[in-house]
């Protein structure tokens, strides 16, 4: 789970965005009320399943300067977005949403698992991340709901250009092409 | 040579001495101390100006002594701390030297100055030359006043009848003098009577406050009204009136020898509120078998009808019995004491953490409070001592302790309670003690054991095999068939999660005020903290004391603390109180106010039935003679001034904040740049205190504010707001005690009431004449809200710039023709205005 998916030359890339991000949040300064009570990771349904994604270690480790371990690994890829954390955190650390934050700098420069790449291709082509096949039709008239409405690639793109998807996976194609993003 | 005392300070011109304070580096680190001095001995009236390393010492208060002999100064100016730290010093100090101490002033360089703003060490140092400027014009206008002595109740009223009450009731009894104990419940004992053992000797609790209970109530100078409450207070230091509520309890105290027979009797059953409801008892009960008085009591809400006609078996037993203590007509009673100083000392109650979902308080029957824990370990107890899960019945094989619930949360509450981690431990050593086979394990983030014995206490706890994990568990889960809870969170030294189930969990909740505190807070007119405990009047210096002379806090009611610190606090209020009663006289700052009767319009026109003094008057101080000018009565005038912003005719003064003396302030402030300057008016119990603590806690604010403190915010006249905004001023700040939809905090009950309808008119006015509605603004800071006050004035600071010098002062002179006509009346009655636009009085009359 923890192989490294990033070089050290990006790190060093990464370093401005990342101190942006501890400035924004104000990082330093909230992280320095952080008492380390545990509650937003034991609070996390990843973490219980996977102690390596700790929210709270990865807190600590963005106002401390010391993110290069977790950034360098897919764990940072597996939030579930419940905001458990944020909801119970005793000091009022925005710690999901904080975590989203880390995920967009990195998607911005390329750096995101091939898994989740895969997805964002398949959204763009075909408008949902599952495979699909007839059987999904016909699931859905047994439940009485209609057809899956048909994908407007049109539409879509203005969406996906807003968000600049193609432009993450580009910069991904082109660092593991050798290419600099 | 004529008396010194009759000479000095007279009508002759002022020669003052001004002395600036360094107080170590405290202020010579950032302010420069021997310039301010070189500026200061150029004001007008100076005649001598020094600066020295600390002028509170004794060396200090020398030199201006020196100087007042040598120099022939009538008036003194200190330069150094807030006036709330040394004003009494130095008012001594000019006294002993034969001056009259009204004839005293002191420049707030340090708090306000030199404490908060060293980031701007440029405009601090024009704040502290302004700040100086201002406190020599003001001192130049004081009038000599003579100290009010007013002589002395020698007796107390303690609110309250905890371990803290008992303490400080029975110190002060021995002292001789005569005690009033209130309590509200039907016996006194307060939460210790409901502890099973105490830490950190595991004293039994009940045993050791027992003897207490009983002696309090045998000593013939203490007078104890239980099942009672305080319902007003009047009056001040040395003479408070109170009126005590007695609610009726249909026994006669005196007459039962508690034999039990009306509760065997007794048809009705309802959960008993000192066993935490864990527990039954009948509608006619004792609390607690140690309870004093000894007497039942009968609970007029749960009885069926309170008559023989309904079911009076109670009465027919008590009878039987040949007691007869029974009296259903019992109705409840006011009665009025005098006392001359007052304790409160009403301790705490746990936070309802039935809010906090994620431990399922309340839904998961097995989780319960550590309260709850106590009255179930407690021999006297509803199980007799047994701890049994309250699902099944069951002793728990596997117990967890929860500690912070709620506590050191921002959501929830943000202090630490302090004594959950040695009740936690104590309770954890109790259960190991009675079943030794438990296993028990403590979920805490940090264990506080900073008391006498108390470290030891936690490592005997973990050398009995008490487990101790670092981390807050996230929530608990119920089993829906066993009813056991599942632990969720994670265990922070090994960097794991826990997933743990339990026979039975306990929460240790925050301490919070007791309730009905902020009832109380009003009724004594003491303010309250942000998390609602009675606030002390200096956090250091004066922990006891109340902002209210003659009223002081000891126990819970000040903040949670456990039982020792709580009985040397209460003997320390004891003491503080004895000060007050063992003196026969007391002396009241002069600083009341004055109706002149020349200018009173019911002394001019009797016709007139002007009262709007008196109506504004929190104390009923002021009284209305028909066809005469109405009369402050000195005795009853606490010196809030809310009477002199009122009056419309201008006929009040208030001695030692006179208009006349408020104005030279504000001329004196806004001489120069007025449009980048913010002038803010203080009350002196609220937001001056929180203006202070602003400094002492040393938050960093722009030092743009120059600050007037007037007793209340009541005090604060249209006209002055006015004259800020003539003079040019960027920004003027009303500010006070806090008002909000629970109540006012004001130290005179309701001065921030008046001042805030009057701010609202003037804003109006101001806004329609042309004013950018921010440049005013109205903000209740409490003393305890120095953070408060630095992120006000970081606020307002951050308006002015964006407004912009020229925007203001071109707004400033589209505003003047209407403020000079509005400060017509004030120019010609105040000398200082004259003095310092004499040359534009053509326009006033024009206009």
């Amino acid at each position: 789970m923890s192989e490294a998916v990033v070089e050290r030359k990006v790190l060093q890339e990464l370093e401005e965005d990342i101190q942006r991000l501890v400035e924004i949040y104000e990082l330093e300064r909230k992280a320095a009320f952080c008492y380390q009570c545990g509650t937003c990771s034991g609070s996390c349904p990843v973490f219980m399943a996977e102690p390596e994604y700790n929210p709270r270690k990865m807190i600590m480790s963005l106002a401390s300067g010391t993110w290069q371990s977790f950034i360098n690994s897919e764990v940072a890829w597996l939030c579930a977005m419940c905001h458990t954390c944020l909801e119970r955190c005793p000091q009022r650390i925005e710690v999901s949403e904080i975590l989203t934050e880390v995920r967009n700098i990195l998607a911005r420069r390329g750096i995101l698992p091939d898994i989740i790449a895969e997805k964002l291709r398949r959204v763009m082509e075909r408008g949902m991340s599952a495979p699909y096949s007839k059987l999904i039709d016909k699931r859905r008239a047994r439940y009485g709901l209609p057809p899956a409405p048909v994908f407007d690639a049109e539409a879509a793109k203005l969406v996906f250009d807003i968000f600049a998807v193609n432009h993450v996976l580009a910069a991904k194609k082109a660092r593991e092409g050798g290419g600099s993003p | 040579m004529p008396d010194p005392k009759e000479e000095k300070g007279g009508e002759e011109e002022p020669r003052i001495g001004v002395y600036v304070c360094h107080c170590g580096l405290n202020i010579a680190g950032v302010l420069d101390c021997g310039k301010l001095a070189e500026y200061a001995s150029k004001l007008p009236g100076v005649v001598v100006a020094r600066d020295y390393r600390y002028m509170c010492s004794d060396p200090g208060q020398a030199l201006i002594k020196k100087d007042i002999k040598e120099h022939n100064l009538n008036r003194v100016v200190v330069a150094a701390c807030s006036p709330k730290m040394h004003e009494p010093t130095f008012r001594r100090a000019v006294a002993d030297a034969g001056l009259n101490p009204f004839y005293f002033e002191m420049a707030n360089i340090r708090e306000h100055c030199s404490w908060c703003h060293s980031k701007w060490p440029e405009e601090a140092f024009e704040k502290a030359k302004d700040t100086i400027a201002a406190a020599v014009a003001k001192v130049g206008r004081n009038k000599p006043l003579e100290e009010i002595k007013v002589p002395v109740t020698k007796r107390v009223l303690i609110i309250g009848g905890g371990v803290a009450g008992i303490s400080a009731a029975l110190d002060l009894s021995d002292m001789g003098f005569e005690v009033i104990m209130v309590e509200r419940e039907p016996s006194i004992g307060g939460r210790m009577a409901q502890l099973d053992k105490t830490f950190p000797t595991l004293d039994c609790s009940i045993c050791i406050l027992g003897p207490l209970m009983v002696d309090v109530a045998r000593r013939p100078n203490v007078k104890l009204y239980t099942y009672s409450e305080v319902i007003k207070v009047d009056g001040y230091v040395g003479n408070f009136k109170v009126k005590i509520l007695k609610k009726p309890r249909y026994v006669d105290v005196d007459k039962c020898n508690a034999c039990g027979e009306c509760e065997k009797v007794c048809p009705v059953e309802v959960p008993n509120e000192f066993d935490e409801g864990l527990g039954w008892r009948k509608a006619i009960y004792i609390p607690f078998p140690q309870a004093v008085p000894a007497a039942y009591v009968l609970d007029e809400k749960n009885c069926l009808g309170l008559t023989p006609l309904v079911c009076g078996r109670c009465m027919d037993a008590c009878k039987a019995a040949g007691a007869d203590a029974i009296n259903y007509g019992d109705r409840p009673e006011i009665i009025e004491e005098e006392v001359g100083a007052i304790i409160v000392a009403t301790g705490y109650d746990l936070m309802d953490v039935s809010q906090i979902r994620e431990y399922g308080y309340g839904s998961y029957p097995n989780v319960v409070t550590a309260l709850e824990l106590e009255r179930l370990i407690n021999a006297a107890g509803p199980t007799e001592g047994h701890v049994i899960r309250p699902s099944d019945g069951k002793t728990p094989k596997k117990v967890a302790f929860i500690q912070c619930v709620g506590s050191r949360d921002l959501k929830w509450k943000d202090y630490c309670t302090g004594f959950c981690c040695m009740y936690t431990i104590k309770n954890a050593i109790l259960l190991k003690e009675h079943y030794p086979d438990m296993d028990i394990t403590v979920y805490y983030i940090d264990i506080r054991a900073a008391g006498k014995g108390y470290e030891e206490f936690y490592r005997r706890a973990r050398g009995q095999g008490i487990k101790f994990v670092r981390g807050k568990p996230a929530e608990i889960l119920e089993d829906p068939d066993t009813h056991n809870l599942i632990i969720v969170g994670e265990d922070l030294a090994l960097g794991r999660p826990i997933r743990e189930e339990y026979d039975m969990v306990v929460l240790s909740p925050p301490a919070v005020p007791r309730w009905g505190s902020d009832k109380l807070s009003q009724i004594l007119n003491i303010p309250v903290d942000r998390a609602g405990f009675f606030l002390e009047s200096h956090p250091k210096l004066k922990p006891i004391d109340t902002p209210t002379e003659g009223i002081y806090i000891c126990g819970a009611a000040h903040g949670p603390k456990d039982i020792p610190y709580s009985v040397a606090q209460a003997s320390g209020a004891a003491s503080r109180a004895a000060r007050i009663l063992s003196q026969d006289y007391v002396s009241i700052e002069p600083i009341i106010s004055y109706i002149l009767p020349d200018r009173c319009i019911r002394g001019i026109n009797p016709k007139i039935e002007c009262g709007a003094c008196a109506r504004v008057c929190p104390y009923n101080a002021i009284e209305l003679p028909p066809g005469q000018p109405a009369r402050v009565i000195p005795a009853k005038c606490h010196g809030c001034g809310t009477c002199v912003a009122e009056c419309p005719y201008d006929a009040i003064i208030q001695h030692h904040f006179t208009d006349e003396q408020i104005a030279s302030q504000i001329i004196e402030y806004l001489k120069e740049n007025p449009e980048e300057k913010i002038l803010a008016f203080t009350c002196n119990w609220c937001s001056y205190a929180g203006a202070d603590l602003a400094g002492t806690s040393r938050y960093e604010y722009p030092p743009n504010a120059r600050l007037i403190r007037v007793m209340c915010s009541g005090r604060i006249d249209r006209d002055l707001v006015y004259l800020a905004f003539r003079m040019g001023a960027g920004m003027v700040l009303v500010s006070g005690c806090r008002l909000t939809e629970f109540g006012s905090d004001c130290h005179y009950i309701s001065g921030n009431v008046q001042a805030k309808r009057r701010f609202e008119a003037y804003k109006r006015t101001l806004v329609r004449a042309g004013l950018t509605p921010s440049r005013l603004r109205l903000e209740w800071v409490s003393a305890a809200e120095g953070d408060k006050w630095a992120a006000i004035m970081t606020d307002m600071v951050k308006e002015l710039k964006k407004l912009g010098p020229e925007k203001i002062k071109a707004e400033n002179a589209k505003l003047r023709p209407f403020l000079d006509k509005m400060l017509r009346k004030a120019w010609q009655i105040q000398p200082v205005l004259r003095s310092f636009w004499g040359e534009k009085r053509e326009v006033v009359k024009r206009v």
